[in-house]
């Protein structure tokens, strides 16, 4: 069976760069305390962050077991 | 906000992985083993993260964060003398018992340990428990739709089945362990901002309870009576919450077992709930917080709308801070609960159906190929009941109540039948098969006596945990006592099955830090810190 980690870093990927890309096209602030933020483009880095992260785990254990 | 096209497109990216998971893992399903218990091959943190999940359904996710906004912190009992405790004690406890005698599902230990009458009652029991649950998850669903994408109940209902019918149809058990992975991330990043940017616009922790009734900051506290939000003192919270209902899901519950029995070896499915109760400690800050700021920020919460039921605490909150695109990740994260919550149940559903009914009583000796076909046979037919159940829970006001009421009649008197079972040799068959009628019969008999006013309590939840209590002590007294007048069966014949008559050498070689006792420590310090921050 194929290795987990695999697809839920491409998903991530994914969702991450249509987040930031979406987010730098279409600002919307949402606010947060005294300050605005664009939630979109932080949200999405960090889900970028984690999808490169899960693919990097799943590339560097080619061919071993993943436990 | 209303979500918009990009929103849509997330969910439909959400949508092709899941389908994609199934068609892959297709050509792995070749046997019934592979299909129902994933050929006992699958790595501990997988099988871990999906024991969670699992159980990350609507009840979670939606459920946890309405009685956030009904009952403050205390609703974090459900996690911190509830869930964690019990996983804990299935893991170190019972585990050996179901993953040492190679069953295949949770009756099926019944049957090896007491006698034919005992599974088939519990495969029984539990199949119509599983479908009534499931029912939950598309309703949750329905609803989240209905506000947020402007869908009809009956469209978003069969969208949600047919995708859920798709993947365990094509993948069985591993596509369903493996997207519920998946989904556990999702919805950790969909949920978490919620929390995050709430806590930070009211202030603060303190900031949030100062502006909530009183009683909702403290676990504890305020338990010495009944008189505190929840409606009930330290004692039913204890035995009912913290030791019947708990106990009962947790380590008896076939749905999060079958997560466990598909690990590799006895100590990676001793593991399985270790690994779960890790996250799961934390939960309550994805799931009671949110909750408890949706009363906060949300004025008309509460109020007898559908729209601003408890039930929609959350997806109001996403609501109210999510823009497009992030809307569309935190629909996705809800989405995905409540689909790894119905897949779930239908995935213990075939199989308790296919070896514990089907091949046991209706048709023996066929060819694997046969109970395969079945199997998926079987998948659709839960799903298409599941539909109609979903309609069932449209008349009960909360999800919550309803899923604890299920869980009352059926798993808390159960947990008696397993902790005598496998801690008791003396504990003969019909004594087991009594006590679990008996205590079942009891346990729906105090909800309808409840009903027609023969007994009263503060709150729905206080009657759950009451009538968990007595389910389960009159099992317990009727087992013991018929045990004693009964003929028990012979050791021989119970090796691996009960404690004392079981081979525990299988765990002693492992790293330390892999080894079920030192997890297990720790998980119990972290549990007993959150108590005391929260007293």
């Amino acid at each position: 069976m194929f290795d987990l980690r695999a697809p839920i870093g491409w998903l991530f990927v994914v969702l991450g760069l249509i987040l930031v890309g979406y987010g730098i096209a279409v600002p919307v602030p949402t606010q947060v305390a005294t300050t605005t933020i664009n939630l979109n483009i932080i949200w999405g880095a960090a889900m970028l962050v984690f999808g490169l992260f899960m693919s990097w785990l799943a590339f560097s254990d080619r061919g071993k077991s993943s436990s | 906000m209303q979500a918009g096209i990009l929103d849509y497109l997330i969910i439909g990216i959400y949508f092709v992985f899941v389908l994609a998971i199934g068609f892959v893992l297709k050509k792995d399903m070749k046997t019934s083993e592979d299909f129902f218990l994933s050929g006992r091959s699958i790595p501990s943190w997988i099988t871990g993260l999906a024991f969670i999940s699992a159980n990350l359904g609507a009840i979670e996710v939606m459920g946890m964060a309405a009685n956030g906004a009904e009952y403050g912190i205390m609703t974090a009992h459900f996690y911190w003398v509830g869930a964690i405790p019990a996983m804990l004690f299935l893991a170190i406890f019972m585990m050996p018992f179901y993953y040492g005698s190679k069953v295949r599902s949770v009756p099926e230990y019944l049957k090896l340990r007491f006698n034919e009458p005992t599974r088939a009652f519990n495969a029984i029991s539990f199949a119509v428990m599983t479908v009534l649950m499931s029912g939950i998850n598309m309703y949750a669903m329905a609803l989240v739709f209905k506000l947020l994408l402007n869908w009809s109940m009956d469209m978003s209902i069969l969208v949600s089945a047919a995708v859920v019918l798709a993947y365990t149809i094509l993948g069985g058990l591993t596509s369903s362990i493996y997207n519920e992975v998946m989904q556990f991330f999702l919805v950790i990043f969909g949920l978490l901002p919620i929390t995050l940017i709430g806590l930070i616009n009211v202030g603060g922790w303190n900031a949030l309870v100062k502006g909530l009734p009183k009683g909702f900051d403290h676990l504890w506290a305020q338990t010495a009576t009944a008189s505190n939000p929840m409606g009930v003192d330290w004692i039913g919270i204890v035995s009912g919450l913290g030791f019947v209902l708990s106990f009962g899901y947790w380590c008896t519950d076939f749905l999060v077992i079958q997560r466990a029995l598909a690990a590799k070896n006895l100590s990676s499915a001793q593991r399985t709930p270790l690994i779960a109760a890790f996250p799961k400690i934390f939960f309550p800050a994805l799931t009671v917080i949110p909750g408890m700021l949706a009363l906060y920020l949300i004025p008309l919460i509460g109020s007898n709308t559908t729209n601003y039921s408890y039930n929609m605490a959350l997806p109001l909150m996403l609501e109210k801070y999510y823009p497009t695109g992030m809307l569309g990740v935190g629909l996705t994260a809800m989405l995905a609960s409540f689909m790894s919550g119905m897949a779930g149940n239908i995935t213990a559903f075939n199989t308790v159906w296919t070896y514990d009914i089907y091949q046991t009583y209706l048709a023996k000796d066929k060819s694997d190929a046969h109970y395969l076909w079945i199997g998926r046979l079987a998948t659709a037919a839960g799903i298409v009941v599941s539909i109609a159940t979903a309609y069932l829970v449209m008349d009960y006001p909360s999800i919550m109540d309803y899923m604890q009421m299920i869980f009352s009649f059926f798993n808390a008197p159960l947990f008696a039948t397993f902790l005598l079972g496998m801690f008791w040799k003396r504990t003969t068959p019909w004594a087991a098969f009594w006590g679990l009628v008996l205590g079942t019969i009891a346990a729906v008999g105090h909800h309808f006596l409840t009903e027609a006013g023969y007994f009263h309590y503060p709150s729905m939840m206080a009657a759950n945990f009451w009538r968990s209590t007595y389910g389960w002590l009159i099992n317990f007294v009727v087992t013991i006592a018929l045990s004693y007048v009964t003929k028990p069966k012979p050791e021989s014949e119970l090796k691996g099955l009960v404690y004392g008559l079981h081979d525990m050498a299988a765990i002693a070689q492992e790293v330390w830090y892999k080894r079920p006792y030192v997890l297990a420590s720790i998980l119990t310090v972290m549990t007993i810190i959150c108590n005391l921050l929260l007293w």
